[in-house]
């Protein structure tokens, strides 16, 4: 049964085209119920960040181009033409696509390398697939798999130790434009996500007396405002929150610009011109771009942050290593499981043909032999069982030694024959067809 | 040796030097962030400071004239107001404007350096004697030395200007990887530093040119001295600086645009220097 990754993430794309194919909370059910019904796919899954939208997805064995399938399932959920972003989008199959979860869990696929939160992006996308019924036996065990990994890493490496987060380079701008202080400069933040509140308290840490939330839902930006020691605001009332705010930190999920260029030349105006720094780390974007033209209006999305975490990737260096080597370990281990996994079906069965043989001799010898007593087909009994376990044993040997290995597809096949056992599948580790990209390839064309 | 004995040309040769290493000291600063090279730079500018005072001093003994006779005097006296103006601000404001430092001694040794090369001809300032005679009057000396130290804290609000207009395109074209992003003061202290600059040389400017007025309506520079290019470029410099801060204070303007008045302020103040001009006392 091939597992197959199809997704767009910041390396591949620029965040106008990733907004494009993201998909949010509150349509991951339905997404996931749509992916699942999809004829050949068994089980399915979607991982979906303001950096990535990742489709995982184990397909029955006999489906041909997996991954066309999966894009324009994308495409159309989206609205979209598959040339509209064919170019930008990667896949991965099997212990390669296990391999590439684990590292995203990690952090060691993130732009802001070893961040904490898409540990718990990971986890409720596996809880998202676990209430739509869309995962499985393989799935489940790979999100979970891959959470283990990713605690693993942070535990065992310093990756996310002093990791450079959006709130630390918010921060950094932030003083660039008022100074070392934030002192005197009230922030407003838009949206009340986890992102959201991490950001707010980096820059409560450098002096901002006063934050303001606004959500669309009053009572979440009661919470987050509870939460930080910040004043809650209502979403219509944004226009005057412009007006005190100097620094505004945007994460809604909202599909469309919120901050629009009109209000904001119309705050420009009324806040007679004081900088104003915007950082929109939300995907799709809730700052329209044209408002950085503005004069004393400056705008940051995720993809102008990519300097800085270039500077804090280039730090850590030697840190990514040992966190590979970790993710490595983990998908080998999954990919051993996995292959058990698929040898069980044949192990079953090769017993199941010789104990069927077995039965029928015994059967067949009952009615020639009708004076034996029971002692004596007690051990005629044993001796078959001994036999048939002993033709049984290499075969069951070989096929687990090869589970995992580049010949066990051949060697699995090699035993189905002599035991006459075709209608048993073998798995498939076809590699993904020539449009999508590997991440491998993009990063060395000068992604992080 | 005393410092007649030295003359005025090696005291300035020696101040041209200690300028320059001073710059020297502010830029390695700038870039590398070691606060003993502040130290050491301060130091060197305060010591070209005295040089160039006693220089001064030795100018005016000597010649008993006032230094600003001609445009090279005046551009030496530039000089040296724009690097005590610095040195001042640094005496007030807590940080120390340090990047301001790398602008403000390098802009002194360059006016040192271009009057020194004005300076060629000796017999200029011989030539100018009856008017400098001329100069030596109450007004005439409020007008030279407003207009002076006017000239100092424009130059400052220049180089604030600049510095700004550079940390504003780093940010506005996400720049924000190397370079001199994350060396040069936040954009709102420079704003505030050249406002400030200006709102004391406003007056300063306002003095100065009052002061020239009276002079020339009490004789001494023809009928046409309204119409001379120089007086006229004084006039737009003073309009200039007059607009900046109306339009900072009245309409807010920030950032930028309210830069390029600064930026074009001094440009025009800087031609008051070399305009061809009947401005004499004759």
């Amino acid at each position: 049964m091939p597992l197959v990754t199809l997704g767009i993430n910041h390396i591949s794309s620029p965040v106008a085209l990733r907004e494009r194919l993201a998909i949010s909370e509150h349509e991951l059910g339905d997404a996931l119920r749509s992916l699942g019904a999809l004829a050949p796919v068994s089980e399915g899954a979607i991982l979906s960040t303001c950096n990535r939208t990742e489709v995982y997805a184990a397909l029955s064995p006999e489906t041909a181009g997996a991954e066309d399938l999966l894009a324009e399932w994308l495409a159309g959920r989206h609205g979209l033409r598959r040339q509209e972003f064919d170019g930008h989008l990667y896949s991965y199959r099997d212990s390669e696509a296990a391999g590439h979860l684990m590292s995203v869990a990690a952090g060691i696929d993130s732009m802001i390398l070893g961040e904490p939160d898409i540990q718990r992006q990971v986890r409720l996308a596996l809880e998202a697939a676990q209430g739509a019924r869309s995962v499985g036996t393989l799935l489940q065990r790979l999100f979970q798999e891959a959470l283990t990994v990713g605690k693993r890493v942070r535990t065992e490496t310093g990756l996310a130790r002093g990791s450079f987060s959006v709130g630390a380079a918010a921060v950094e701008l932030a003083t660039q434009i008022f100074g070392e202080s934030l002192s005197g400069h009230t922030v407003l933040v838009l949206g009340a996500g986890k992102m959201s509140e991490v950001t707010a308290r980096h820059l409560q840490a450098r002096g901002a007396p006063t934050v303001l939330v606004a959500n669309r839902t009053y009572e979440k930006a009661t919470h987050l405002a509870a939460q930080i020691g910040g004043e809650a605001r209502r979403f219509d009332e944004l226009s005057d929150a412009l007006l005190s705010a100097d620094i505004v930190v945007c994460s809604t999920s909202a599909p469309h610009f919120v901050v629009t260029r009109s209000l904001v030349k119309e705050a420009m105006r009324a806040r007679r011109n004081r900088p104003l720094f915007l950082i929109d780390i939300a995907v799709p974007r809730d700052v329209d771009p044209s408002v950085d033209a503005l004069d004393n209006v400056y705008l940051y999305n995720l993809d102008h942050l990519q300097a800085f975490v270039a500077k804090a990737r280039h730090a850590r260096e030697s840190e990514i290593s040992k966190a590979r080597a970790i993710v490595q370990a983990g998908a080998d281990e999954y990919s051993r499981w996995r292959s058990g996994l698929e040898v069980a079906p044949l192990v079953v069965a090769v017993r199941e043909k010789l104990d069927a043989v077995r039965l029928a001799e015994l059967s067949r010898l009952r009615a020639r032999l009708p004076g034996l007593s029971d002692k004596e087909w007690r051990l005629i009994e044993q001796a078959m069982q001994s036999v048939t376990n002993k033709i049984a044993h290499p075969a069951i040997v070989a096929l687990k030694d090869a589970s995992g290995s580049d010949t066990s597809a051949t060697e699995m096949d090699a035993i189905r024959r002599a035991y006459g056992l075709a209608d048993v599948v073998a798995p498939t580790n076809d590699e993904a067809p020539a449009p999508f990209l590997r991440l491998e390839d993009t990063r060395k064309a000068g992604g992080e | 040796m005393t410092v007649y004995a030295l003359g005025e040309p090696l005291l300035l040769v020696v101040a041209a030097v200690l300028y320059l290493a001073s710059s020297v000291g502010y830029g390695a600063h700038l870039l590398l962030r070691t606060p003993s090279l502040a130290v050491g730079a301060r130091a060197l500018a305060w010591a070209a400071v005295a040089v160039q005072t006693v220089a001064i001093g030795v100018h005016c003994a000597q010649t008993h004239q006032t230094p600003f006779t001609t445009p090279a005097e005046t551009l030496s006296a530039v000089a040296w107001a724009v690097a005590l103006a610095y040195l001042a601000l640094e005496l007030t404001l807590r940080p120390k404007p340090t990047a301001l430092g790398a602008f403000a001694l390098p802009a002194s040794f360059l006016f040192l350096f271009g009057g020194a090369v004005l300076q060629r001809d000796a017999a200029l300032s011989v030539r100018h004697v009856s008017e400098a005679n001329l100069l030596d009057s109450n007004v005439i000396s409020l007008h030279v030395l407003a207009l002076l130290f006017a000239f100092g804290l424009l130059t400052l609000a220049f180089g604030c200007a600049i510095l700004y207009q550079a940390q504003h395109r780093m940010l506005k074209q996400k720049r924000v990887l190397g370079g001199l992003f994350g060396l040069l003061p936040p954009l709102a202290r420079l704003e505030q530093i050249a406002f400030a600059l200006v709102s004391f040389a406003f007056p300063l400017l306002t003095v100065g040119l009052i002061a020239g007025i009276l002079r020339a309506a009490g004789g001494g520079m023809g009928s046409g001295w309204a119409a001379d290019p120089k007086v006229i470029a004084s006039f737009v410099s003073w309009a200039v600086y007059g607009a900046y801060l109306t339009l900072h204070v009245a309409l807010h303007w920030r950032g930028p645009r309210a830069n390029y008045f600064l930026l074009g302020g001094l440009l025009v103040m800087l031609a008051t220097l070399f305009a061809p001009t009947t401005h004499r006392f004759d």
